[in-house]
C-alpha cells in the first residue's frame, strides 16, 4: 500500500496514479514519493527522498537568506537615499540652464547696455491659409504702411511657399493692432534681433552683426567667440555720457568749420584704457548699408595720415632722454634751414636762437629739424618704435592701418619726420606715444576693456626716463599757457597740450589736431581730437590751423569733462603749476589771462 | 494567526500602490508646475531685457540733454562750480533761513496730470501685444517698444 508522505489519505489516489504509468522508473519514482516518510530509508541506509528534501530544505533557507540580503541592502540604500535634511533636494533642484542661448551683452565701464540681443516679433504670413488676401493686404498695408504695396501682394498670392517673412523687428504695438484684426494666416514669431541702444554714439569701436547676430565689425567681431559661443559679457572700458559728452562737442565743431571727417581718443594714461573713441561721419549700426563708405571708417584707428607738428613733442623727447641735447641748448630759427634741395621754413618767421621749449612753444619746424638732425634719422625712428608708432596698433579692433613712414632715413626725411611729416599713424598711435611722454616714461598697451583692477601705475617698457617725462609735461604746459596752444586754456583744470597742422600733400587741405594731458600736475588722461580738411571760417580769420579748431574743442571737452571724470578743480590753474615749478624759468611767470573756452 | 499576516501584507501592498500613485502623479504635477514656471521666468527675462534694453535707450545722454534744454531751467556745468564737501564754506552759527516760496512742480501741476504720471506703471506687452496700450502715453521717443518719439 502506497501512502502520501505528509498526508495519507491522499496515498490511495497516488498508489492509484502509479499505476497508470507505463515508464517502470517513474513509477518507481511515484512510488517512493508515496512511502512514509518515517519509512522511507535514510541517507545512511541509502534513502533518497529524505536526502532530496534535505537538498531543498537547505537551497530554500540559502535564497531566503540571499533575498534578504538583497532587501536589507535595498533597505539601506532606501535609507542612505532618503533626504532626511532636506539639503541635497536643494542642491538637485538647481534653477534650470537658460532656456535661450542668445548672444551676450556689452556693457559701458559703468554698466550700461550698448548692445543686446532681444528676441523681437516678426511678420510671417501663410499664404495657403489666407482666406481672403485682399483683407490680409488692407489690414497689414493700414498697420506698417512702409511696406511696398505690390510685392506684399505678389508675396500674400504665392501659394507656392508654406510661410513668407514679411518684416522683422515689429513693435508690440503693431503686433498687437495686427492681431486685432482676426486674420487667419498671420504669425509672429520671436527672432533674435541685435539693438544698440546708444544708437550710432559707438558705431566703430562697438561695430554691427549681420542680419543672424555674427559679429561683422569692431568689438563685436573680434570677441565673436567669447559673445556668440561663450556667452558671456563684454565689458568695454567706453563710458556712454563721457562719449557723448566728446562726440558732441567734435560734431558741433566739424560742422562749425566743415571738416570731412573728425575723430577723437581719450585714453587713461596709466591703464590705457580708452574712455572714449569717435569718428565722424558716424553710421547706423542698425542700417550699415545706407551709410557711405567714408562713414564706416574708424578714423581713430584705421585712418594713418600725416598728423604733424604733434610729432615734435616725441622728437624733443628722444632727444632729451638720449642727452643729445639739454633743456638750455639753443638753435638758430630765424632763417630757413636747407637740407640738400629742401628748404624747411615756419609758419611764422621767429627771431633769433630758441632752446628746445620755446622751439615747442612757438611750434618751429626749422628748430624741431635741427633737433632731430642733431639725434639722427636712425635714432629718432628707433624711438618712435619704442613708442609703438610704427607698427600697427594691439587694441581690440580689426579696423587698424600699418603706420607709413621713411624706409630709409635720409637727412631729409629725418628732418620732415621731426615735425611730424613723411610719416602716417593713426591718432590712437599719438594718444599712446603721448601718454607714454606723460606717465612717466612708461609705453601703455591701449585697450577697450575694462580692466578688473585698475593699476594706478602704468605697467609697461620704460620709453624715456622719469625726468625727460616731467621735463615734457613743463613743456607742453608752456605750449598750453603761452603758445600756440593758448586756446586750449581751460579756467579750472592745468592741462598740458602741443598743436599739430599738418599740410596734406598734393592739396591746400590741412589736418589740425590737438593732443592735450590732464591735469598737467598729476597725468591722469590723454586726450586726442583730429579734424580733417577744415575750412577756415570767418569767426577765425579764415585761419584752419589747429590753434583755431582743435584747441577751443579740446577746451570745451575737459570743461565739460571735469565732474564726469571727477577731476577736482584748482582756482587758479598758474598758480598750483607755478608751485610745482619753483626752480622754472622766471621769464615765463607772465601768464596769459584764462579764457573761458566755451 | 497567518490569515492575519496575509491580511496585513495586503493592506500594505494596497496602500504603497495607492502612495506610489499618488506621489507619481504629483511628481507629473510638480514637473509641469515647474516647466510652466521656467516658461513664465524666461518670459519675463525676455521682457525685462527688452525693457532695460528700452531705459538705456530712453536715458541716452543725447536726448536726455535735448530734454534738459526744453523742460529745465539750468545752465551747463562749469568747472568752477565743483569742489570738495571740505572747500565748502562754515555754516554761519545763526542762520536766518527764509522758508521755501517755491514748491515742488508736481504740487501745483493738474490732479489729473498727477494721476496719470503716477499710474504710469509699465505694463508688459505678451507675444500678441495684450496690454491696453498703456505703454503707448510715453511721448518722448522709443525704439523697441514703437512709443511715439
Amino acid at each position: 500500500m502506497q501512502t502520501h508522505p505528509l498526508n495519507p489519505a491522499l496515498s490511495p489516489r497516488l498508489a492509484g496514479q502509479a499505476q497508470h504509468f507505463t515508464s517502470p522508473a517513474l513509477a518507481a519514482r511515484l512510488e517512493r514519493s508515496a512511502t512514509p516518510y518515517s519509512a522511507q530509508p535514510t541517507p545512511s541506509s541509502g534513502g533518497l527522498v529524505s536526502q532530496d528534501l534535505k537538498i531543498g530544505r537547505k537551497r530554500l533557507v540559502y535564497f531566503a537568506l540571499l533575498f534578504l540580503c538583497g532587501y536589507l541592502l535595498l533597505g539601506a540604500r532606501l535609507i542612505g537615499l532618503s533626504d532626511l535634511e532636506g539639503t541635497r533636494v536643494a542642491q538637485v533642484a538647481t534653477p534650470p540652464a537658460p532656456l535661450s542661448h542668445k548672444r551676450a551683452d556689452i556693457l559701458d565701464r559703468n554698466g550700461a547696455v550698448l548692445a543686446r540681443t532681444l528676441n523681437r516679433p516678426a511678420l510671417v504670413v501663410h499664404p495657403r491659409k489666407i482666406r481672403d488676401i485682399d483683407e490680409a493686404f488692407r489690414a497689414i498695408t493700414e498697420v506698417l504702411p512702409d511696406l511696398e504695396p505690390a510685392a506684399l501682394l505678389a508675396r500674400l498670392s504665392n501659394t507656392d511657399r508654406y510661410e513668407i517673412q514679411i518684416k522683422r523687428n515689429l513693435t508690440p504695438d503693431q503686433v498687437r493692432r495686427l492681431n486685432a484684426k482676426g486674420i487667419v494666416g498671420l504669425d509672429y514669431p520671436k527672432l533674435p534681433s541685435r539693438e544698440y541702444t546708444q544708437g550710432d554714439l559707438f558705431a566703430h569701436p562697438i561695430g554691427y552683426t549681420d542680419i543672424d547676430t555674427n559679429g561683422m565689425a569692431g568689438m563685436e567681431h573680434v570677441f565673436e567667440g567669447q559673445l556668440a559661443d561663450l556667452n558671456q559679457t563684454l565689458k568695454t572700458s567706453l563710458d556712454v555720457g563721457i562719449q557723448h559728452i566728446v562726440r558732441s562737442e567734435v560734431q558741433a565743431q566739424m560742422t562749425a568749420f566743415e571738416a570731412k571727417r573728425a575723430s577723437a581718443v581719450l585714453m587713461n594714461v596709466n591703464s590705457g584704457e580708452i574712455l572714449s573713441m569717435v569718428s565722424l561721419p558716424s553710421f547706423d549700426p542698425d542700417n550699415v548699408g545706407a551709410s557711405p563708405k567714408i562713414a564706416r571708417i574708424n578714423a581713430a584707428t584705421q585712418g594713418a595720415i600725416e598728423l604733424g607738428s604733434t610729432f615734435k613733442l616725441f622728437t624733443v623727447a628722444a632727444a632729451l632722454d638720449r642727452g643729445v641735447i639739454g633743456p638750455n641748448d639753443t638753435f638758430d630759427v630765424s632763417r630757413p634751414l636747407h637740407v640738400y634741395d629742401r628748404v624747411i621754413s615756419d609758419y611764422h618767421p621767429l627771431p633769433g636762437r630758441m632752446d628746445a621749449k620755446h622751439i615747442l612753444q612757438e611750434s618751429s619746424n626749422i628748430g624741431a629739424a635741427q633737433i632731430g638732425l642733431r639725434l639722427g634719422g636712425k635714432e629718432l625712428l628707433r624711438f618712435l618704435d619704442d613708442l609703438g608708432m610704427l607698427s600697427i596698433s594691439q587694441i581690440e579692433v580689426l579696423e587698424t592701418d600699418t603706420p607709413t613712414f621713411p624706409a630709409r632715413m635720409t637727412d631729409v626725411s629725418t628732418a620732415t619726420v621731426s615735425f611730424g611729416h613723411g610719416i602716417a599713424v593713426s591718432p590712437l598711435h599719438v594718444a599712446t606715444g603721448v601718454a607714454a611722454l606723460a606717465n612717466g616714461g612708461i609705453r601703455i598697451q591701449p585697450t577697450l576693456l575694462k580692466s578688473n583692477e585698475p593699476s594706478q601705475r602704468p605697467q609697461g617698457p620704460r620709453v624715456i626716463s622719469q625726468e625727460t617725462s616731467h621735463i615734457m609735461l613743463d613743456y607742453m604746459r608752456n605750449i598750453v599757457a603761452n603758445g600756440t596752444g593758448s586756446k586750449a586754456q581751460v579756467e579750472s583744470v592745468a592741462i598740458g597740450g602741443k598743436t599739430g597742422t599738418a599740410d596734406k600733400y598734393g592739396s591746400n587741405e590741412v589736418v589740425s589736431s590737438f593732443v592735450s594731458v590732464f591735469p598737467i600736475d598729476n597725468p591722469q588722461y590723454v586726450l586726442y581730437v583730429v579734424f580733417d580738411e577744415p575750412k577756415g571760417q570767418k569767426e577765425s580769420f579764415n585761419y584752419a590751423t589747429a590753434g583755431w579748431v582743435a584747441a577751443p574743442v579740446t577746451c570745451r571737452i575737459i570743461n565739460r569733462l571735469i565732474s564726469p571724470l571727477g577731476i577736482m578743480p584748482v582756482r587758479n590753474t598758474d598758480d598750483l603749476w607755478q608751485m610745482m615749478q619753483k626752480n622754472a624759468d622766471r621769464q615765463d611767470q607772465t601768464i596769459n589771462e584764462p579764457t573761458s573756452c566755451s | 494567526m497567518a490569515r492575519f499576516f496575509t491580511l496585513v501584507w495586503v493592506v500594505l501592498l494596497v496602500g504603497l500602490t495607492v502612495g506610489l500613485f499618488k506621489i507619481k502623479y504629483s511628481v507629473q504635477q510638480i514637473e509641469s508646475d515647474i516647466k510652466q514656471a521656467n516658461q513664465r521666468i524666461a518670459m519675463l527675462q525676455d521682457e525685462y531685457e527688452v525693457l532695460e534694453a528700452e531705459w538705456q535707450h530712453q536715458n541716452r545722454p543725447e536726448r536726455l540733454e535735448r530734454l534738459a534744454k526744453a523742460y529745465l531751467d539750468i545752465k551747463s556745468d562749469r568747472g568752477t562750480l565743483v569742489t570738495s564737501l571740505r572747500g565748502l564754506p562754515e555754516r554761519p552759527a545763526a542762520l536766518d533761513i527764509e522758508p521755501a516760496t517755491q514748491v515742488p512742480a508736481i504740487a501745483t501741476a493738474p490732479q489729473k496730470l498727477v494721476e496719470q504720471f503716477q499710474s504710469r506703471t509699465p505694463v508688459l506687452l505678451d507675444q500678441y501685444g495684450q496690454d491696453g496700450g498703456a505703454s503707448k502715453t510715453d511721448p518722448l521717443g522709443s525704439f523697441i517698444l514703437g512709443l511715439e518719439d
